[in-house]
Formats: structure tokens, C-alpha cells, sequence
């Protein structure tokens, strides 16, 4: 599924992404690459959604989150 | 002299690790590259003299904008200093991938474990020998905001240790085997030339870092097909570009050490205070509640207090001009006297009462980590613009100044968001022209009228960065932001920052400000006014419908918006302005007002930042779209007034 699909407090791991280098490389300079496990923090209808990615918070508008592929993590 | 570069990524806190050495400081300086401003400083330390500077913060060393490409290239280009590498202790395992990239430069270097604080309250033991002993250099635990450890920092980079035996300088089999290969064709002039070892030149050629690329071009340029070869080799086997091969291999060595060098100890999984209070501050409804009582806040306290000093700075620069006036008998000396105080009283009349406390509460708002979540709030608005969320920073900075607002947009990553960023945020009223909108508009008409009036300007606003945006149809990368843990603001940091603005306002913007003035001066002196009135009435009074006074007054208004409005009173020679003209002209002179050319201490900083192009058409365009919606507003007074 696609990261904006997630809904809050899921941990899920970062699968892969539909966007171009450009987008990839922003994201993997915060951490946000294939195989890494991220948590939900915070989702809204308006807002970007807020992650936990080893111990930093980061915000991600919710174009981008369209372009990233998520996988739950079973407990 | 020793030389020291403060090399971090953002948050990381560089800034408060470089101010905490100022008490041993000799001399401060901002020295503003093309793109980015560095922060130069000279240290004292048990006899020995170092320079230090610091570098903007940096998630990577590959450069993906100007500003990052300029501070990479200032790094390289100093062969002999030294290395700091400022690290966020309390996210170190993504902190130490610009550690392995810094320790392929092979420059002498230091860790600075910083905020091992944070790090400790979540209950992360950092063992900072042993990540001491893995990467081959000194690693020291900071916290900079205490004012710990920077000391220790300085001294052990006397120890000039160059990290050569860093486990990080070998990746995973396959992947050292292709660079290895590569390196071994990177020419040894080249090595020299750069001073950078070929292994690394060879991992940078494959990550297609600008900087290295550039700097083979035309000597070497045999190195791109083999660099192309290699990248194909690795896409092949690993089924991704072969930059994120190397950002994995980087990652997975970082992740490796950091379990290596952390344990954690049991901490309570309850919610911080920090997520309590994001609850709250960045929730859908109540987030944009408290963002604007903030603002409102500090609003009017900028307002109130800046009024109150204004009046009294001014004053004293008035009565100084009079003395001149009276004690000085040659007229000419007399006329550049008096534009010098006035340039000089104008510029600290409106810096020491407004820009000051708004940098103050600027840098607060920074400090804290508030702004990340303006920026976070805001992105859905700024989205509708065709722009991400923290462009907002530049607006709201622009109703108290265009030139810090102008400055921000240096924030975005990219050119076109950046550009688009800085024109709009000039239409945005800045302080000065407030006094305009209230004191005509809201004063003589009502205070209704003057508040439509910032509403027009929002929404007249996001139609152009909606027309903009589309013009250039980049996609928009978005928001990709690092929300940083909330922190209480340190004074001195705040008033270290605040005084380095406001030292470049200074240096760029008095120079024309009293330039300016006596040109004024000289206008009024020699009552040239008469002709720039009939000069002006085609717009001023067959398009606007105004009378044919202001004309002069809208060319004192580029100097200093403010001035408009007091110089009406003088064209007309009244203090009561409903005498002379109708709300209707009223009405159509504010709306011109508030849209034309921006003020001639902005035009400046708009073309340092942005280039000639931009600003020629920021400076044609505000004067077409004032004239435009001054006719439009010269309609709707019609109906309304
Ligand atoms: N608790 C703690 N806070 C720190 C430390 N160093 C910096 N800070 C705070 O972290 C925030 C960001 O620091 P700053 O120096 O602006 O970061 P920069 O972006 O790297 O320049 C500020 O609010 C600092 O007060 C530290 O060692 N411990």
C-alpha cells in the first residue's frame, strides 16, 4: 500500500518508491529508505503525515506520501 | 593559524555549538557567499588562534542545490583545516551517515557527540570510545546548550587525527570491488589536485556528486565513460541506481556501528511531553487556533512596542535635521547633513523598533522548533499555491520586512520554488506599508476597510503563485521536513542570531537608505517635485483618478514605503487629509500603494538572491498589477463610496 494510506500509530516498512530520483535522494538524506521500519505519528485529512524514523520525527507532504510503498509489519 | 569547520546537519546544533565558543571569540563575522552565508569566527583558546567557521547544515555531502554545492566546495577547497563534525547524538544512527561521508574526505577530524542529553533521557548509552576506536578519530559527548564539552572539542582536534583506518572506508565485497577498480584508473594528478584519495573520488563519480563532476570535466573526461561503466555494473546486480547502492552501503555500515556503540536502557515508553504537546500544537483544528494566536501575538507586540519607538527615535533625527538646518550655513553641506539624518534616523526608525523584536521572535520560534511546525501546517494552504510548506516561513516574515522574507526563501530547495517564494513574498505588506493601510485607510475610511484590504491581499496573492506555478509546471517535490524535538530558547543564542540579521539589514540597506534620502533632499530643495507631478499624471491622474500632488509621493514611497503617507501630508501642506481627498481616492492610493515596486532596500537583496532577470520582472510586474488593481479598486469605490 501506499504510505498515505496508512492510518495513525500503524508501524510499517518502507517498500520501495513511484517517484523520481530527485524525490528519492530527499527522502533517503532523512532516512526514509527501503527496508527501514517507520512509525505513524500523526495522520489528518489536511495535514502531512508526521513519522517516526529512528528516533527523528520527520513530515511528509502528502503528494510525496502517494510515492512511497509501505508494507505493515505483522506484530 | 589552525583552521576549523563546523560541518552538521540541520538541528544538529551547529549554531549553539559555535556561539557556546564565544566567549573566547576575538571577532565575529557573516561573510555571504553567492548563494549561502557562513559564520566566520576567530578563537582565543590557552594561547593559540583558530579560525572557525561554520558551514550550513547539510544532510549529505552530494550537493543537491546551489547552497549545498557551494558549502561542499568550501569544504573540499580547504585542504588544511580541520574537521567538526557536529553530530545529533539522540538520532545517531542517520547522523553518522555524514560522519562516514566527512571520514572519506581523509581530513583531520573530530565527532562532537552533541545533545547527549536528549540522547540519555531516551535512554540511549552511547559508548563513545569504542565509536572512538571504529571510526579512528576523536568522538567527544557535547551538549552545547550547557555550554559542555565544545572546549574539549577544540583540543582534541589538535591532535590532527586523519581517519585512515576508519572501519566505514570499506563497503560490502561487491561494491568495494567495482570502486576499487574504478579508483584505480582516477589519475594521481587529479588525486592531487583535489586532494580527495581516489577511492573516494571513484565513489563520488558513481554517485554523480556535481561537484566532482565538474571538476574532471575536460582534463579527465575519459573517467565519466568508466564511471558510467561501473554505475551500469552495480544497477545491474543490485536492481536500483547505483547512488542508492552507495547511500545503502552507507547506511547499513551506520546502522552496524550504531548497534555496536548503543545499548538502551529501559525507558519508559509514555509518551514525552514533547508528543503531549504536539498533540495539541499540530493537531487539524486546534494547531491553526494557537498558529494564529501566535501570530496575532507577536504582531501586536511588534506593533505596540515598535510604534512607541519609532516615534521617538524619528523625533530625535527630526530635531537633529532642524539644528542642521539653523547651525549650518552652507546650503548645499546643509542638504547632505540633513539626507544623512534622515537616511540614518529612517533606517533605525524602522530597524531598532520593528526588525529587531520581529528577529527576536524569529529566532525564538526557530529555536523552539516551532517554525518546522508552521511549515507543517501550513503545507496544505501553500500546496493550493502550487508550493509546499515552507515557503510559509518567507510570508510571514514579509508583514514585518520584504528583506528578511526575501532572505528565507534561501530555505527551499529548489530554484523555481525559490524564486516564485521570494517575488510573492514582496507583495506581502510589510510593516511599513501597514502604517499606510491604517493610517489612510483605516484612520480617515474605517477599520474594516483597511482589514479587506490584507484580505484581498491574500487571495490576490495566491492567484498570482497559482499563475506562477503554473507558468513553470514543475512538479513540486513537496514537503519532506525533520520536525525537531521542542527546545527552550537559549538568550544568548537568540540575541547572537538576531545581531547577525540585523548586521546584514545594516550593511546592505543604509548605504541606499541615506543615498536615498539626500537624494530626497535635493528634490524637495530645489522643488523638483512640480516636475515629477506632471510627469506622473498620466497614471496619477487620468488612470488612477487621484490628485495630481501625489505623484511625488509615490516616488518618496520607494525609498521607504512610510514615507508616502507622511510626504502626503506635506504635498498638501494639511494634517487632515479628508480635505483633499475623497475615500475614494483614498481607497485606490492605498491599494497602489500596497502592491507597487518594493522599497529600494529590498530591490537589492531581491537581486542578490534571485539575479537581475527576476527582480526586472518583479519591478515591472508590481507596477502593472498595482496599476491594474488600482483601476479595479478605482471602480469598486465608485459603487461603494
Ligand atoms: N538539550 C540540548 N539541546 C541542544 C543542544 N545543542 C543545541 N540544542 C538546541 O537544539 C536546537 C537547535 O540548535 P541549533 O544550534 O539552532 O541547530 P543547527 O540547526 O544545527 O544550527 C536549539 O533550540 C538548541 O538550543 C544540546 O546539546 N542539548
Amino acid at each position: 500500500m501506499k504510505l498515505i494510506e496508512t492510518s495513525m500509530d500503524q508501524q510499517v516498512t518502507v517498500k520501495g518508491f513511484t517517484g523520481g530520483s530527485n524525490l528519492v535522494s530527499k527522502l533517503y538524506k532523512l532516512g526514509i529508505k527501503e527496508g527501514v521500519s517507520v512509525k505513524i505519528k500523526k495522520k489528518s485529512n489536511i495535514c502531512p503525515i508526521l513519522l517516526e524514523i529512528n528516533g527523528s520525527t520527520v513530515a511528509i507532504g502528502r503528494g510525496m506520501a502517494a510515492k512511497i510503498i509501505v508494507e505493515e509489519e505483522k506484530e | 593559524m589552525n583552521e576549523l569547520i563546523l560541518v552538521g546537519q540541520p538541528n544538529s546544533g551547529k549554531s549553539t555549538f559555535f556561539n557556546a565558543l564565544s566567549g573566547y571569540k576575538a571577532l565575529t563575522g557573516n561573510f555571504p557567499g553567492a548563494t549561502v552565508s557562513y559564520q566566520e569566527g576567530e578563537l582565543n583558546l590557552f594561547g593559540r588562534i583558530y579560525k572557525i567557521v561554520d558551514l550550513p547544515g547539510t544532510y549529505s555531502l552530494i550537493p543537491q542545490d546551489r547552497a549545498e554545492l557551494e558549502a561542499k566546495k568550501f569544504l573540499v577547497k580547504h585542504k588544511e583545516a580541520r574537521i567538526i563534525d557536529i553530530v545529533d547524538s539522540s538520532v545517531l544512527a542517520r547522523s553518522l551517515e555524514l560522519t562516514i561521508e566527512l571520514i572519506e574526505l581523509q581530513r583531520p577530524m573530530v565527532v562532537a557527540l552533541n545533545m547527549i542529553d536528549v540522547a540519555k533521557r531516551k535512554g540511549l548509552q552511547i559508548d563513545h570510545q569504542k565509536l572512538s576506536t571504529l571510526l579512528d578519530i576523536p568522538c567527544i559527548p557535547t551538549s552545547a546548550k550547557r555550554g559542555k564539552g565544545a572546549i574539549e572539542v577544540i583540543r582534541a582536534s589538535n591532535k590532527n587525527k586523519v581517519p585512515e583506518k576508519s572501519v566505514t572506508l570499506k563497503f560490502q565485497k561487491d561494491v568495494e570491488e567495482v570502486i576499487k577498480s574504478l579508483a584505480k584508473k582516477v589519475p594521481e594528478n587529479l588525486e592531487k589536485k583535489l586532494s580527495i584519495p581516489a577511492r573516494t573520488i571513484a565513489i563520488r563519480l558513481i554517485e554523480e556528486d556535481k561537484y566532482y563532476l565538474d571538476a574532471i570535466q575536460r582534463e579527465f573526461d575519459f573517467l565519466l565513460n568508466e564511471a558510467e561503466k561501473a554505475r551500469k555494473i552495480l544497477e545491474k546486480k543490485h536492481d536500483k541506481d547505483a547512488k542508492f547502492v552507495i547511500a545503502a552501503e552507507r547506511h547499513n555500515l551506520a546502522m552496524e556501528i550504531f548497534e555496536q556503540v548503543t545499548t538502551f536502557t529501559g525507558v519508559k515508553q509514555t509518551e514525552s511531553l514533547g508528543e503531549k504537546i504536539d498533540d495539541i500544537v499540530l493537531h487539524p483544528l486546534w494547531g491553526y487556533i494557537i498558529l494564529i494566536a501566535v501570530f496575532y501575538g507577536l504582531f501586536s507586540i511588534i506593533f505596540n512596542l515598535g510604534s512607541h519607538f519609532e516615534n521617538i527615535i524619528v523625533s530625535q533625527f527630526d530635531s537633529l535635521s532642524k539644528l542642521i538646518e539653523s547651525r549650518v550655513s552652507d546650503k548645499i553641506f546643509s542638504l547632505i547633513l540633513i539626507g544623512l539624518s534622515q537616511g540614518v534616523g529612517g533606517a533605525l526608525g524602522i530597524a531598532l523598533p520593528y526588525i529587531i523584536p520581529f528577529l527576536i521572535g524569529l529566532a525564538i520560534l526557530e529555536d523552539t522548533g516551532y517554525m518546522a511546525r508552521i511549515a507543517f501546517l501550513a503545507d496544505s494552504i501553500m500546496h493550493k499555491i502550487g508550493l509546499h510548506g515552507k515557503a510559509v516561513v518567507s510570508f510571514v516574515l514579509g508583514y514585518g520586512c520584504s528583506i528578511p522574507a526575501v532572505m528565507a526563501a534561501r530555505n527551499l530547495e529548489n530554484t523555481r520554488d525559490r524564486i516564485i517564494t521570494a517575488a510573492l513574498s514582496v507583495l506581502i505588506p510589510c510593516s511599513a506599508r501597514t502604517v499606510i493601510i491604517f493610517g489612510l485607510v483605516g484612520f480617515y475610511i474605517g477599520k474594516w476597510y483597511a482589514i479587506s484590504l490584507y484580505i484581498v491581499n491574500v487571495l490576490v496573492i495566491g492567484l498570482i503563485g497559482r499563475i506562477l506555478t503554473r507558468i513553470d509546471k514543475k512538479v513540486v517535490p513537496g514537503l519532506v521536513l525533520e520536525i525537531p524535538e521542542y527546545h527552550l530558547p537559549v538568550v544568548k543564542n537568540v540575541l547572537i542570531k538576531t545581531w547577525i540579521r540585523i548586521k546584514d539589514f545594516i550593511t546592505v540597506v543604509l548605504p541606499l537608505l541615506i543615498a536615498g534620502s539626500i537624494v530626497m533632499v535635493f528634490l524637495e530643495h530645489y522643488s523638483i517635485d512640480s516636475i515629477i507631478n506632471s510627469g506622473l499624471k498620466p497614471l496619477t491622474v487620468f488612470i488612477l483618478g487621484l490628485p495630481e500632488k501625489v505623484g511625488t509621493t509615490l516616488i518618496f514611497g520607494i525609498f521607504k514605503k512610510e514615507l508616502s503617507l507622511m510626504m502626503l501630508f506635506q504635498a498638501f501642506g494639511t494634517d487632515n487629509l479628508s480635505k483633499v481627498m475623497t475615500h475614494s481616492q483614498m481607497f485606490v492610493y492605498a491599494v497602489f500603494t500596497l502592491f507597487y515596486i518594493p522599497c529600494i532596500s529590498t530591490i537589492p537583496v531581491l537581486y542578490r538572491e534571485t539575479g537581475k532577470k527576476v527582480t526586472f520582472y518583479v519591478i515591472t510586474g508590481t507596477l502593472l498589477l498595482a496599476t491594474t488593481l488600482s483601476i479595479l479598486a478605482r471602480f469598486v469605490g465608485i459603487i461603494l463610496f
